[in-house]
């Protein structure tokens, strides 16, 4: 009922400017999706005309096989969180949890239990009567959800909801996030910058840059397997290591791979993927950074520069020769226009 | 007065005071005039000047003469007559028209924006007696000249641009999700005008709003043109008792409508203080 599909959407200003191209996906009823890339990528643009705020210039968007094109956004039976939670500063808790409610014009009995329920489910019981002004910023997060809850939307739209918490409080509201879409089993679509709250939420992601859908796929598809060094550079911190083919370093990697395709333009390699051997590629460390489970060894090959991830304990500084083992089948092989080929 | 910190040099210590006297000037020079009439309109005698009974504070000396006279005589009462309804319409409509043209003027995609607020903030730059010489011809020719309607006009054409300046300001602070986040919970823009974005600018709104309706309260020059006698205002009739009878009156008439400013003042005051209180919404 509430599976959605995007087919070939387009948003183009009237000044020309294109900020989302040609983008096609299908939404499964009660999945949660991301939309993650680097700000200006057209996610929120994306985010906005499936809410209906923004006009669809090209294609089609439809939700439970309905189009809704020229449908209001009050109809379409979705629900959004905004950034900045854009709570109403002259109503209370209450009063902007009634406010969709009242406007379908629902009975007065019927939006209080369903203010109280959504209330008990969000802990925000105690502070149904006040202002917004008067609350944490986790609070009026937690608002801003109930106010998507109370009216049992099929499709629940996130825009970067968590960037302005600080950082205990976006891991804590994550994982309610994640519980909240189990608990509801309804359709999320969730926008944001952080590849982490990407990998960490999502059932699919969709990743774009500059207008496009670079990629679709699961968390770990997208980490094992990005379709463009766009993808494998975004994804993962420290991201994969892409190295020219030209360079030092990746032909000493290609040297040790039995099958390569033709072609190349980029060879990349996962931080994890490495690690200090007997023998292996001559490497200098050039900086050590310590992160308690894990440490960071940032490495020189000749000309290319390239990251590590070793367990704790590391008994090497700066300046030290080492070499470095590959896991089989740890390359990734890019054509010169950053696509992946494979071998 | 806090004591000046000991590393003073005597160059910052007279600069100190003579910053002070200078600004105590500046205040004195700002409220002198308003505050010397205010104890000349109790005068008991018909005089413009004080009375050695005032000085010697002899409660002989002062009366509500002029008082009693403002609310007895008839021009008065049918000047402050007609300035309570000229007033409030003209505010009304300046109000009206101007909150609208703000918030057209705010949405991004309306062309020629600045053209058009150029226009509609020009009666404020214009020197007031050419635009009553517009006003004049052109309400003439329309056969507005000398009615209620034409006065109310004239007024409203000079405070949309109070109005419009008010509200534009109110509204650069104002959050656009408010209102995409009211057509996601299905309200019509109407709606969302009314119950969202209204209460938000009110402030703003009822700040032009005592602008605009002062201005139209305070105004002589269109009003002398555009209007006839039968549409005097206070101060119009001010303007007559100050040239052909120089009666007192206008001292009491003039420290009512100084207390009325103030009251009106204080109240843009605590609107504002209201609207910082509810702008303090910003997350995080």
């Amino acid at each position: 009922m509430a599976n959605l599909k995007l087919d070939r959407v387009g948003k183009t200003y009237a000044g020309g400017v294109s900020a989302v191209e040609n983008a096609s996906f299908e939404i499964a009823d009660g999945e949660f999706i991301v939309l993650v890339g680097p700000s200006g990528c057209g996610k929120s643009t994306m985010l906005r005309m499936i809410a209906g705020l923004e006009e669809i210039t090209d294609g089609d968007v439809q939700i439970g096989d309905r189009s809704v094109n020229g449908v209001e956004p009050g109809d379409r039976n979705i629900a959004m969180v905004f950034q900045n939670y854009a709570l109403y500063p002259h109503m209370t808790v209450r009063g902007n949890m009634a406010y969709g409610l009242r406007n379908q014009g629902m009975p007065k009995p019927e939006v209080e239990a369903r203010i109280a329920e959504a209330a008990r489910f969000l802990q925000l019981e105690p502070y149904l009567d006040r202002k917004p002004s008067a609350l944490s910023g986790g609070q009026r997060q937690r608002v801003a959800m109930g106010r998507a809850i109370v009216r049992e939307p099929s499709v629940f739209l996130f825009d970067e909801p968590l960037s302005n918490l600080d950082a205990k409080l976006r891991t804590q509201l994550r994982a309610e996030l994640k519980d909240l879409h189990k608990r509801l089993g309804a359709t999320f679509i969730y926008v944001t910058h952080d590849q982490i709250e990407a990998m960490s939420l999502a059932d699919r992601i969709v990743i774009m840059s500059a207008g496009r859908i670079e990629q679709i796929g699961t968390p770990m598809e997208l980490y094992a397997n990005p379709a463009s060094t766009f993808v494998a550079e975004f994804i993962g911190a420290p991201p994969m290591n892409v190295l020219p083919v030209t360079g030092e370093a990746a032909r000493a990697f290609l040297a040790q791979e039995a099958r390569v395709p033709d072609d190349l333009g980029h060879v990349g390699i996962r931080p994890e993927l490495m690690s200090i051997g007997d023998n292996g590629i001559p490497a200098t460390i050039t900086l050590v950074e310590p992160l308690g489970a894990e440490t960071l060894v940032h490495l020189k090959m000749g000309a290319d520069k390239l990251i590590m991830r070793s367990g704790h304990g590391l008994a090497l500084d700066a300046g030290a020769e080492i070499k470095v083992a590959v896991e089989a089948g740890a390359l990734r092989f890019f054509d010169r226009d950053g696509r992946t080929r494979s071998a | 007065m806090a004591a000046l910190p000991p590393y003073t040099t005597l160059g910052q210590r007279i600069w100190h005071y003579t910053f002070r006297t200078i600004v105590g000037l500046v205040l004195f020079f700002l409220i002198a005039p308003i505050l010397v009439i205010i104890p000349l309109s109790f005068n008991a005698e018909n005089f413009f000047t004080y009375t050695p009974g005032m000085l010697a504070l002899d409660s002989e000396a002062y009366s509500l003469k002029h008082y009693r006279d403002f609310f007895n005589n008839s021009d008065w009462q049918q000047a402050m007559r007609n300035s309570l309804m000229i007033a409030p319409a003209a505010t009304l409509i300046s109000v009206g028209l101007g909150t609208l043209a703000a918030i057209g003027l705010s949405q991004s995609h309306v062309p020629f924006r600045r053209a058009i607020m150029a226009i509609l903030i020009s009666p404020m730059i214009v020197p007031l007696i050419i635009s009553a010489a517009g006003m004049y011809f052109f309400y003439s020719r329309v056969g507005l000249q000398g009615t209620y309607l034409g006065v109310v006009l004239g007024h409203a054409a000079l405070g949309i641009p109070f109005v419009i300046i008010t509200v534009t300001a109110t509204l650069v602070g104002f959050d656009r999700s408010l209102t995409r986040a009211a057509a996601n919970m299905g309200a019509n823009p109407v709606t969302t005008f009314f119950r969202v974005q209204m209460p938000l600018i009110l402030p703003g709104v009822i700040s032009g709003g005592l602008f605009a309706f002062i201005t139209s309260f305070d105004e002589v020059v269109v009003v002398l043109f555009v209007g006839s006698a039968g549409q005097k205002t206070l101060p119009w009739q001010m303007f007559i008792g100050l040239r052909e009878q120089i009666s007192p009156t206008i001292l009491a008439v003039a420290t009512i409508l100084v207390a009325l400013s103030i009251m009106l003042l204080t109240t843009v005051e605590l609107l504002r203080r209201r609207s910082e209180r509810l702008r303090g919404i910003s997350p995080g």
